[in-house]
């Protein structure tokens, strides 16, 4: 293993705060302003970017939370937990959200499409399609098992599910048939490359498949010490970093692409990738690990990692803020930190 | 973080698993107790959660049975370990018609469930009014028994007394290793059925000593063989590690998915301590035990399977022994 060298910096902690239960996701809004924190169980919490001081509470969801989303234009909160009800909470108003509960069953992920025009809800075997008032278009489905992820393509046009038997890309268009990518083993997670070329999953055997649509390919990556549950895309679609052990396994997608090429391996975590962010219009790469530290690296640059941020308990959840510039970082204890990287003066 | 330990509770409809659960959630253990259901019962919480499930399985491996888990159980009790409120102990109670195969594979093939959770022990009830009946018509039900660590003999005042004995003779051709406690409305202390160590080498040891004394592994003769049964094989003499090795690697491959649970304590040649070995279907955890001493060295494993072949079990365990 690479240890860290003595050159790593430090990210610099800008606020810190306390959530009343384990951090599933750290979302912040479009603008930038605020960062929502959703925890296991309770209200989910938004806090300024300035200070972390606690701007609003949303009403959780009774018997735990587990996924939710930020319209992209509009001031909406999409979340969903295991009450079966998805709620939209609106920025605007202090009305208690609008709640829908499309069947029974746990409301296990919810993505607005990039264009903002749905959402699409996986509950069960189901996924529902709705529009922004909820209501209801139709449902995708039933898939072979329990839907565990969701990704729209950037067009907005294709949604593509994660479950057991692989994944399948749903069309918008009710006239074009549901596109199979069945491996017969079970997937996690699921992200789109930014171009909308390529779709990878991370299963629960350790591999990750990816579908590459123009070259019409498909590959399964092996070498995995655990189940990828972390997946991020650069954005310029270069880079697929993956989680599955201590070591980060980061593709690069470009010109031919990863076929019988090997990975590029961040190493310097002593436990498990949990959580994995690339930066939004840079190509830094941030990992979280259940060792407690994270890392910032420059993957294909620089082979160690740049910058370093230990806590005392497992990172649940990174995310770049919207200007790149800071990173909130997230850990099982409940607490919460925004750490900004160093200006070039610190360098 | 301490591992939290995991009771499975299986056993055919009517056989009073949600009286058992009721009686644990009831003791006043002051335990902190997480109770996922995959059938609605009438339990009584109070300081306790109970979480519904609807039983979903899957291969983790192309039509591997070995490599079957529950999805249900990866994601709730993913999200169970998640929370601030820690549990004492989790408590499963699975269908009548559950497979218990992949509810125990699935704590062995997660890697977050590995890492947090152990499973403690299957624990099966068994209607002694129907147990005849249930092993004649339903596959389950035998496989049910021949998972379990521990066996609950339930609803004896339903049967005349003379019958118990035939019942555990014909449980304990199944299942030669479990205890079988015979008892009325699930009454049982709950050491009997709690912190059993099932999987765990060193406490079955421990607490039993003798849990593979060869005279529970008779040969027993039926005019109606099951086609579920436990074989018993005791030899004495030292097992070459590479022939072990290779003979046991092979059965996993082929037997596999007949194999239930195995468990064993073998003689290694050259090795001072004993060899104690369990296994699941394909999953296979051996390790080094205390020194045999002036104890005599001899080699024991029992199997509880399908359609096992007890004479080729036997030659495949012979041919390991040191010439």
């Amino acid at each position: 293993m690479v240890q860290p060298s003595e050159a790593v910096l430090p990210l610099r902690r800008l606020w810190r705060a306390s959530l009343p239960d384990y951090p599933l996701a750290l979302l912040w809004t479009p603008d930038g302003s605020a960062l929502l924190a959703l925890p296991a169980t309770g209200d989910l919490t938004l806090l300024a970017a300035e200070d972390g001081r606690a701007l609003r509470h949303f009403p959780g969801h009774p018997g735990g939370n587990l996924t939710a989303h930020w319209h992209p234009t509009l001031p909406l909160l999409a979340s969903g937990g295991q009450d079966a009800n998805i709620h939209l909470h609106s920025l605007d108003s202090s009305q208690p959200p609008a709640t829908l509960a499309p069947a029974k069953g746990w409301i296990e992920t919810v993505r607005w499409s990039p264009d903002g025009t749905h959402l699409a809800a996986a509950q069960g075997k189901q996924v529902h399609l709705l529009r922004p008032d909820l209501t209801l278009v139709r449902s995708f489905g039933p898939h072979p098992g329990t839907v565990s992820d969701l990704a729209w393509a950037p067009d907005s046009r294709r949604l593509a599910t994660a479950a057991y038997r692989g994944a399948t890309v749903w069309n918008l268009n009710p006239d074009s048939p549901p596109q199979s990518l069945d491996w017969s083993g079970s997937s996690l997670k699921i992200a789109w490359s930014p171009n909308g070329a390529i779709l990878a999953t991370g299963d629960q055997t350790p591999t990750v498949h990816i579908w590459n649509f123009p070259q019409n390919q498909n590959l399964c990556m092996r070498g995995y010490e655990t189940k990828v549950t972390a997946l991020a895309w650069s954005h310029d679609s270069r880079f697929l970093a993956t989680s599955g052990g201590t070591a980060a396994a980061v593709w690069d997608c470009s010109g031919p692409g990863p076929e019988g090429s090997e990975p590029l391996l961040l190493e310097a975590h002593r436990d498990s990738i949990t959580s994995l962010a690339f930066q939004h219009h840079h190509l830094l790469l941030a990992t979280g690990a259940a060792d407690g530290t994270t890392f910032v690296w420059w993957p294909g640059r620089h082979p160690a990692p740049l910058l370093a941020f230990p806590l005392n308990s497992p990172v649940t959840a990174l995310a770049w803020h919207p200007n790149d510039a800071a990173l909130a970082i997230a850990s099982a204890d409940g607490q919460l930190h925004l750490c900004r990287l160093p200006t070039e003066a610190e360098l | 973080m301490n591992s939290i330990p995991v009771t499975v509770l299986t056993g055919y409809l009517g056989s009073g698993k949600t009286t058992l659960l009721n009686r644990i959630l009831q003791e006043n253990h002051g335990h902190r107790i997480a109770v996922i259901e995959n059938e609605f019962g009438e339990i009584g919480i109070d300081h306790d959660l109970v979480i519904g499930a609807d039983e979903e399985i899957f291969e983790m491996n192309n039509g591997c049975i070995c490599c079957t888990v529950r999805g249900d159980l990866i994601r709730i009790l993913g999200h169970l370990l998640k929370r601030k409120t820690r549990f004492d102990r989790i408590l499963i109670e699975t269908t009548g018609l559950a497979d218990p195969g992949p509810v125990i594979q699935t704590f062995f093939l997660d890697d977050d469930l590995k890492n947090n959770l152990h499973l403690d022990a299957v624990v099966t009830l068994a209607d002694a009014k129907h147990l005849s009946l249930h092993l004649g018509s339903q596959p389950e039900a035998a496989e049910q028994l021949a998972f379990a660590d521990v066996i609950l003999l339930n609803k004896t005042d339903l049967v005349p007394p003379d019958q118990l004995p035939l019942l555990q003779q014909q449980i304990r051709t199944i299942n030669a290793l479990a205890p079988i406690h015979p008892a009325v409305r699930a009454e049982i202390p709950l050491n009997h059925v709690l912190d059993i160590g099932g999987f765990d080498l060193n406490r079955i040891l421990q607490t039993e000593p003798d849990f593979l004394d060869p005279h529970h592994l008779e040969h027993h003769h039926h005019h109606h063989q099951p086609e579920i049964t436990s074989v018993g094989l005791t030899t004495p003499g030292n097992l070459d590690p590479e022939k072990l090795n290779h003979w046991i690697g092979e059965l996993l491959r082929t037997k596999g998915p007949d194999l239930f649970r195995l468990k064993g304590i073998l003689s290694i040649a050259g090795r001072p301590e004993r060899y104690v070995l369990q296994g699941v279907h394909m999953i296979l955890d051996g390790r080094l035990d205390r020194p045999w001493g002036k104890a005599p060295r001899t080699n024991t494993l029992v199997f509880i399977g399908k359609n096992l072949d007890r004479d080729a079990l036997q030659r495949g365990l012979h041919s390991c022994l040191v010439a």
